[in-house]
Order: C-alpha cells, then sequence, then structure tokens
C-alpha cells in the first residue's frame, strides 16, 4: 500500500533571545492509509512542534522549517503554496488540540462553528451544514444534539468540549486526523469514552491518526506503530507490539520501567531516568540522552546516533521484511554492547 | 505528640545522591525588565527623554548660563540667538535657564505628589484587597469612587481654592487627586495574586498576614504600580502645569513651565518664542513619561516578554 | 502493616460547600457540595491515598482538613485536637504539625525569593530565637535531606526545573518536623521520568521521619505504589475505602471497577484483550447532584433503590468500606 504521509528529515528551530532552539532535530517516519501512529514524549521532545510544522501553524518567525520533506499524497506540504496548505487544513488533514477551550471559539456557537468548516470547504448551504452538523455531534456521541447545536463552548463540560473537537475535525472527511495530547486534561473515565469513541470512528472512516501523547498507556491501546522522541529527535520507532516487548532504546527503556505497576509484585521503589531533559538551546555534542543513560559508551558522547534498523528484530516474515523497527543507539541494549 | 527523629538528623545519615542538576543560569528581575524596556522602541524614547529631564532639574544651576530671575529690559521679548539659546521674555530673563528651573519644580511636584498618591493609595489599596471583611473593602472602594467621580484636573482645582495657592499645596493636591488610582490598581493586584498558590503555601506554614503581605503580596504586585507611577508622574506634570498656568500653583517669580506658558500666552503678539519653548517642554515631558509607561508596562507583562526577546536577535 | 492502632487524623461528616448566586438578583443561592460528609481515618505513618476525578472534592477534601478552607460542617481532629474548633492564634501555631504539598510546584513558591527565604519562612515564624546562622544551617540540612545542593541556597525558584522545585516545597514542608502532610497531587504537573523521583523521595522520607501522609491524586498507578490504603470520591462522596491490595485486587463499587479498567495499561496485548467498562455520560454538577447514590447516573448496575436513597459507608469486610446498595 502506497503511503499517505511520509516525512523525511524534518527540521524545525526557534530563533529566541536565549538562542537558537532545535525543537526538531531530523526526524523521518511514514504512515499508510488507515494507520494509527502513536508519537510518545515528554515535554520538550519536541512532538507537539513536529505536527504543527507539519501544517504550517507556527508563526515564521520565531520559528523556522529548516529543512526536511513532508509527501502528503504527492504534495509537499512544506514547499506548496499558502493557498493550497490551507486548504488542506481542516479538510485533508484535521488537527484537534489538548484544551478544546482554547482551540474552539469561545464566543461562537458550536454548530455555527462546525457549519463553518462544511460551507468552507465543502461548499454546503446553511441548512445543509446545520443538518449534517446535528449528524456529526450525535455520531461522536453528545446526546441531545438539536440542542447542544446552539450552545456555547463553556456550556459543555470538557469531555463534550472534546467530542465537539473530534465532531469538527471530522466534519471534511479527512484522510488524517492528527490529535495532539487530545486527553491529558481529561478525567480517566472520560479518556477511556474518546479513545474508544476514536477507535470506532477510525474504522468506519478508514483515516488514518497521528496521536501524540505522554502516556505509554494509551499508546499501547490505539497505536499501530509508535515513535519515541526525544530532544527533537526519533529515538525509536517500531510496531506497538515490538516497542513494548523487544524495546532497544535506552530511554524508551527508562520510560517503562518508570512505570508504577497497576498489579503484580510490591513495588520498594520506582525506577527512575536520573536527571532531567536537556536545554535544547545547548545540546551537548553526541546522543542527547548520554548524559542519562545507563548503557552510554565512549562513543555516545561524541557521536550522535542515526535512528537505524535493529539487529534480529523478534518478527520476520519469509522474505526477512518485518514491520519497521528503528533505534537511534550505538548500543545493543540486549547485551549491553556496541552494535 | 508523636516523636520521630528530627529531620536535621536524618540528613547525616541519609546522604544520598544530590540532584545537582545544572540549573538554567538566570539575571535578576531588574536587569530583565531594563533589559526588555530598552529593546521596546517607544519605551527607549521615553527613558531618554525622561533621563534628559532628570539632568536638566539635578544639574539646573550648574548648566544654565543665566540667572533665571536676572532681568534684562534691554533685551525683553528676543528671539533666540547665540546668547539666548531660547530668547527672552518681557522680563528680559533668559527663556533657556528658566527652562531649566522649572525643570526641577515639574519634577519635583511630580516626585512629590506621585509619592503621596503612591503610598497612601497603595496601603489602601492592599488593606482593600486582601481583607476579607467585606465591608472595609466596600467602605475604602466607595469613598475611592467618590474621589474618581471628579474630574482629575477640576479636582486639584478645587483643593487648591480650599486650601490657597503655592507649591506646596499643589503637591498636596495633586496627590489626594491621585490617590483613588493608585488604590484601585493595588486592590487589583493583590486580588489577582492573593489566590497565588504561594499565599496559600505561606498561610499553610502559619506565616502570619502582617507577614505575608509585605514579602508575598506586594513584591508580586508591583509591576502595575511601576507601570502608574510612570503615567502619573506624567499627569502630575501637567497638573503642576495646569496650575500655574491659572495662577494657583507656583508663584512668581519661581520659574514653572505653566506659568511660562501663560505669561507667554498674555504676550503672544510681541514674541511667540515666549509660548513655545514652555509648551514643547510641558509636552516633551508628558509624552516622555508616558512612554516610559507603555514601555515598562510591556516589558513587565509576561505575555510581552516572548515578543521582545524575539526581537533582540 | 494492617492495622496501624492508633488513627493520627480523624475525619467524621466533614463537609464543604460553596454557596453560588444564581438569579437575576442573585437571590437564589445553590450550595456546591464540594465534600458531602466525608469520613476516614488516616493511621500513624501510613499514606492514604485519595482518588477520584476532577470535580469529586479530593483537593477540597486536603484543603479543608488544613483549614485552609472552613468546613461548612464536621470534625477534624489531629491528634485528639479538633482543628475544626482552633481560631487564630491557636490554629496558627498547630499549622507546625500538618503541613501540605501542592500541586503546582513553581506556583508554590514565591517567585521574588530565594530558596533559602523560601525554606527558611517557617523558621522564622515559629523560630524566632535562632540566630542566623543557626537557621542557615538549617536551611542547609533541609536542602540536603530532599536531594538538592545546599550551594543553591541563594538562587531564584524559576532557575530550578520542575522535579527541583517539588523538591523545595518539600524541603519547605518539612522545616518544623511535622507529623501529617497533605500531598495535593504533588507530581501530576512533573513530566513521567521525574514523577518517579520524586515519589522515591518522599517514598524515603517517609520511613525515615516517620511521617503520615494523605496523598490526594487522579493517577491511579503511582497511588497504589506509594499507598497503603485508598479511599475513592465520587462527588463530593467517599465510595469506597480498603488496603490496596482489595481495592486494586477485588474493587466493589461499580465506580472504583469502572475507573480502574479506564487507566490504560502500557502492554498492548493487554489492552487489546481486555474488557473495559466504558461509562456513559459526564460527572454531574456538585451544584445540582442526583436523588440517591450520586453515581446512578452513570452506574451500569443500577437499580431502583439506587434512585431513591443514599448509601451508606459500611465496613462490608474488615478494612474494607464501601457505600453501594447492592452489597446489602
Amino acid at each position: 500500500m502506497e503511503d499517505l504521509l511520509t516525512v523525511e528529515n524534518l527540521e524545525t528551530e526557534f530563533h529566541t533571545a536565549e538562542g537558537i532552539v532545535k525543537a526538531v532535530n531530523g526526524i523521518s517516519y511514514s504512515l499508510k492509509e488507515g494507520e494509527i501512529l502513536g508519537i510518545v514524549g515528554e515535554s520538550g521532545s519536541g512532538k507537539s512542534v513536529s505536527v504543527l510544522s507539519l501544517l504550517r501553524l507556527l508563526p515564521q518567525p520565531p520559528a523556522y522549517i529548516k529543512g526536511g520533506t513532508a509527501v502528503f499524497r504527492d504534495r509537499d506540504l512544506l514547499h506548496i503554496s499558502d493557498e493550497e496548505i490551507r486548504s488542506v487544513r481542516g479538510n485533508e488533514i484535521a488537527m484537534i488540540f489538548q484544551d478544546p477551550m482554547t482551540s474552539l471559539n469561545p464566543v461562537m456557537k458550536i454548530g455555527k462553528q462546525i457549519g463553518e468548516a462544511l460551507q468552507l470547504h465543502l461548499g454546503m448551504t446553511e441548512t445543509e451544514a446545520r443538518e449534517r452538523t446535528i449528524e456529526l455531534l450525535t455520531h461522536v456521541g453528545i446526546p441531545m444534539a438539536e440542542q447542544r447545536v446552539d450552545q456555547y463552548p463553556h456550556q459543555l463540560s470538557g469531555g463534550m468540549r472534546q467530542r465537539v473537537m473530534i465532531a469538527l475535525g471530522l466534519s471534511c472527511n479527512p484522510r488524517l486526523l492528527i490529535a495532539d495530547e487530545p486527553t491529558t486534561a481529561l478525567d480517566v473515565t472520560i479518556q477511556a469514552q474518546i479513545i474508544n469513541l476514536v477507535h470506532n470512528l477510525q474504522n468506519e472512516t478508514g483515516m488514518a491518526v497521528i496521536w501524540i501523547t505522554h502516556d505509554l498507556g494509551v499508546v499501547a491501546g490505539i497505536a499501530d506503530k509508535v515513535i519515541v522522541m526525544y530532544a527533537g529527535k526519533v529515538v525509536e520507532y517500531a510496531a506497538v507490539d515490538e516497542l513494548f516487548e523487544d524495546t532497544r532504546h535506552p530511554y524508551t527503556l527508562g520510560l517503562l520501567a518508570s512505570l508504577p505497576e497497576m498489579d503484580g509484585e510490591e513495588q520498594s521503589e520506582l525506577k527512575t531516568v536520573r536527571g532531567s531533559p536537556p536545554d535544547l538551546t545547548n545540546l551537548p555534542p553526541g546522543c542527547p540522552f548520554a548524559p542519562r543513560c545507563d548503557y552510554v559508551i565512549d562513543k555516545c558522547l561524541s557521536e550522535n546516533p542515526a535512528a537505524i534498523p535493529v539487529e534480529a528484530p523478534i518478527r520476520m516474515d519469509q522474505n526477512n521484511e518485518g514491520p519497521v523497527h528503528l533505534a537511534a543507539c550505538w548500543v545493543d541494549v540486549r547485551v549491553r554492547e556496541a552494535i | 505528640m508523636t516523636t520521630n527523629p528530627p529531620a536535621s538528623d536524618v540528613a547525616q545519615v541519609m546522604g544520598e545522591e544530590l540532584a545537582g542538576e545544572e540549573l538554567v543560569e538566570s539575571k535578576g528581575f531588574w536587569r530583565t525588565t531594563m533589559q526588555r524596556l530598552l529593546r521596546h522602541p517607544v519605551g527607549r524614547i521615553g527613558l531618554i527623554i525622561v533621563i534628559i529631564l532628570v539632568i536638566m532639574a539635578l544639574l539646573g544651576p550648574t548648566l544654565s548660563p543665566y540667572d533665571p530671575n536676572t532681568m534684562d529690559f534691554a533685551n525683553r521679548f528676543s528671539p533666540p540667538s547665540m546668547q539666548h539659546y531660547f530668547g527672552t521674555d518681557d522680563f528680559g530673563r533668559d527663556t533657556f535657564s528658566r527652562i531649566l528651573y522649572g525643570a526641577r519644580i515639574s519634577l519635583m511636584v511630580g516626585v512629590i505628589a506621585v509619592g503621596i498618591a503612591g503610598t497612601v493609595g497603595t496601603f489602601l489599596g492592599m488593606v482593600s484587597g486582601y481583607t476579607s471583611r467585606r465591608w472595609l473593602d466596600e467602605s475604602i472602594m466607595r469613598g475611592m469612587d467618590i474621589l474618581f467621580a471628579f474630574p482629575a484636573i477640576l479636582l486639584a482645582i478645587a483643593i487648591m481654592a480650599a486650601l490657597g495657592k503655592g507649591v506646596a499645596n499643589a503637591m498636596i493636591a495633586i496627590g489626594l487627586v491621585y490617590i483613588p488610582i493608585f488604590a484601585r490598581i493595588a486592590r487589583g493586584a493583590v486580588l489577582s495574586v492573593r489566590n497565588d498558590e504561594y499565599v496559600t503555601a505561606a498561610r499553610a506554614l502559619g506565616t502570619p498576614n502582617r507577614v505575608i503581605l509585605p514579602r508575598h503580596i506586594l513584591p508580586n504586585s508591583m509591576a502595575p504600580l511601576i507601570v502608574e507611577i510612570s503615567l502619573s508622574l506624567a499627569f502630575a506634570i501637567l497638573a503642576e502645569a495646569a496650575l500655574s498656568f491659572f495662577g494657583l500653583g507656583t508663584q512668581p517669580p519661581t520659574p514653572s513651565w505653566g506659568r511660562m506658558l501663560s505669561e507667554g500666552r498674555a504676550y503672544f503678539q510681541q514674541s511667540v518664542w515666549m509660548a513655545i519653548f514652555p509648551g514643547l517642554a510641558i509636552m516633551l515631558s508628558v509624552m516622555g513619561f508616558n512612554f516610559l509607561g507603555d514601555g515598562l508596562r510591556d516589558a513587565l507583562d509576561p505575555k510581552m516578554k516572548q515578543m521582545l526577546e524575539i526581537r533582540g536577535r | 502493616m494492617i492495622d496501624k492502632g492508633k488513627a493520627l487524623v480523624e475525619v467524621r461528616n466533614l463537609k464543604k460547600y460553596f454557596p453560588m448566586r444564581r438569579g437575576f438578583f442573585g437571590r437564589n443561592t445553590v450550595q456546591v457540595k464540594a465534600v458531602d460528609d466525608v469520613s476516614f481515618d488516616v493511621f500513624e505513618q501510613e499514606t492514604l491515598g485519595l482518588v477520584g476525578e476532577s470535580g469529586c472534592g479530593k483537593s477540597t477534601t486536603g484543603n479543608t482538613i488544613l483549614r485552609l478552607l472552613t468546613p461548612t460542617g464536621g470534625t477534624v481532629h489531629y491528634d485528639g485536637v479538633d482543628l475544626t474548633t482552633l481560631e487564630g492564634e491557636k490554629l496558627r501555631q498547630m499549622r507546625q504539625h500538618i503541613q501540605m504539598i501542592f500541586q503546582n510546584p513553581y506556583a508554590s513558591l514565591n517567585p521574588r525569593l530565594t530558596v533559602g527565604q523560601i525554606v527558611g519562612e517557617p523558621l522564622k515564624t515559629f523560630r524566632p530565637q535562632m540566630s542566623k546562622q543557626e537557621r542557615a544551617e538549617k536551611i542547609q540540612s533541609m536542602l540536603r535531606l530532599v536531594g538538592l545542593s545546599p550551594a543553591f541556597i541563594n538562587r531564584y525558584p524559576h532557575e530550578f526545573s520542575g522535579g527541583q522545585q517539588q523538591r523545595i516545597g518539600i524541603a519547605r514542608a518539612l522545616t518544623l518536623d511535622p507529623a501529617f502532610i497533605v500531598c495535593d497531587e504533588p507530581i501530576a504537573a512533573l513530566d513521567v521520568s521525574i514523577q518517579a523521583q520524586v515519589v522515591n523521595l518522599l517514598r524515603r522520607l517517609q520511613e525515615q521521619l516517620g511521617l503520615t501522609y494523605l496523598f490526594i491524586s487522579h493517577d491511579l498507578s503511582m497511588v497504589r505504589f506509594i499507598s497503603d490504603r485508598i479511599a475513592v470520591m465520587y462527588l463530593g462522596k467517599i465510595v469506597e475505602v480498603a488496603r490496596k491490595n482489595e481495592l486494586y485486587g477485588e474493587p466493589l463499587h461499580p465506580y472504583t471497577q469502572a475507573l480502574l479498567s479506564a487507566v490504560p495499561v502500557a502492554n498492548p496485548k493487554r489492552e487489546r484483550s481486555r474488557q473495559q467498562i466504558i461509562l456513559k455520560g459526564d460527572v454531574p454538577s456538585p451544584a445540582n447532584p442526583p436523588r440517591g447514590c450520586n453515581f446512578n447516573t452513570r452506574c451500569p448496575l443500577a437499580f431502583e433503590r439506587c434512585f431513591e436513597e443514599d448509601p451508606q459507608l459500611r465496613e462490608v469486610e474488615p478494612g474494607h468500606w464501601c457505600a453501594c446498595h447492592l452489597l446489602d
């Protein structure tokens, strides 16, 4: 199957008074139709900046997309005209954000906000748009949609608002939905509802999804494949089962180990990743994770590893091909030896 | 009461790994504010004007070529020249020297008036904002509202009418007029800060209110007050000029820009220059303080931080 | 560590209502029942986890216990003394023994004070007789205690990372050797890789100093790690209290069951195969709780009695309390 989206060597910087912040340092990945990609990282990893760069939603300056390509259905999103990218946004690629309170217009009725998108991108009339909006709201699980359509965002709960955002995102039948930490601010039971909803919608429409989160549990439940980001780089890129069962990067290992168990043995202490995230204006030479790494060797301090295919991935088919599994590390963590 | 080993003893025993990670190097509050101010185009101009004004005020006597009150009837109404940079007035006194001395008056009145307004107003505003006694808050604010209801300059004139003429009374009048604004700003700042978590933390620690106000609340509500000080200095200069213009403030022969403007208006036929220079002086000073205030407001506003920092590149 | 014996903190029928004015001239006053008749004990040197989702009243409970809010009703006994009856100076003196660690590490530190001034504040308040030298020594030992270098004593909060700021907050809370600490979502604002560091620190300090914690959080997996017993709150009421293994292994209340099943597990195969209980609808407003059991609008197992009668919290098994009609 053809790739829907291929990102290669995306680099984005911010020019600030304190220096140049290298937010995204050359990341590459691909996504097929109907696939769900999870992007995992902590604050400062560059995960949000990378997708905002794809849709060119960062103000330039202070941001600069320094390099790379992002080919979506035969067009390079980073290099098409402003008008073209505007027609892609909300239409072929939809995006939902973490806080629906700030990403929905507080003084506009929710029906109007969705209707606007329908009229703009699909050329519907006002009546058609209203009907379709009510359909969409019901579809995302908002009860009494005919009344809700005339309400304002502040009259809805957090979970409801997020559903409205999803309805807005889906309104023009996008091929790709980008969700930037959509459930981070929601309670865990509401999060479960929203994840369930996105799963169902994705099954129905066959759209691809990029889901950004810092929560490995969420990624385990929703993604087909995962990229783990650290200091603006992809440190591991694998199918979801492989990421959890055959982890190859020390940072991913650290993250997994520091999660408390929901069941099983009593723990007396949580394993931690020592140190703190790096200063993006002043990255050391070599691997940015080296100061915190338990597997570090000399080479790590001077040469920055690129993400390369791992040795002997556990799943291979007859053609010696398996799902992608790349790790940016000089060490084979299974045996603690240089690769 | 349960007894636990004191924390300090345990510290000796534990001596665990120290989280000695690198700190983010950072400069102090005032230095960063100054840097941001200097990058603000309008604020820069304001700062320069204010500095010039202060120099004029401080070094007036040294810089002025003539005594401001020396009369020279032979040279009345002369236009600007090498002997008299700004010309002379109806008594032949050197306008330039009088402008310099006038700066002292303006600045002095401004500083004292704003000092009165600032101290009294801030105190009332802080009490009003922090107290949990509704009646106290309400009565203070209603008192302020009453003062607020009058247009500032009219109120100043009315107070002067009651107190009598003179520079000292001018300072009091202008100060009184500006108390409500400081009270309101201080109250607003306190209201926004009093629910901040570090204030709650201080209460949880058992810190008494009389310590919380000066240590926690005041330093963190200063930004809008600093801006207001600059803006009210602008007003004070204007007000002093207005009062002197009407003959209520500074009395002759003390040079005051407002007075000079008034005299210049009377003798406009003989010399336009008499009015122009005091007028310019008033205008530029007021503008300078206003610009400075704008610059400070943006420099102190956390959201504007990014804009000003980026421009610095 | 089953029965600790002595209860250090006894909360009985605690209520905190917030009046909300509605109507044109503000004539209708609705009561937001943030904490509605809550009772529990915290035993000496244990950690009681208090969990629930946003709006359930857990943070309000913590604030009310510490008298940062005035309770609308009920009592809180600390070591035999009823905190709800104390006022003014007596209350202030009490604060040496009961402390709080806050959710937002940066917001809980005065940005204009140095670390030394922040950590030393309680000393200035309650130990004015200490000399400057003694105070400095004490502050330095507190910093070392939480794993920060004493050299940082003159730095400002914004120079530190989130995890370090939280350590400063912890040092400040421990300066007067308190016995009871309310931890109000202390790690929620921190990055995942830092959360474990701070939780480990809290755990170690508890063991070494014999502290008693009320650990308020919405993060069920973290709560499991640090708590001995756990209380679950929903819409202002406690619905279940149990020792941790029993709560996580055999939850009795339908809300607890749904809550636990909603927590994502970092294991793709488990996630795919398990059956989640997906609750319908949203949490009702605490200004207008439903008649009968608060959970009846979303409970998959609700029956007639649930809509008429509010269930009481009862000890259904030794040490395991639940408020549900299904167990009668």
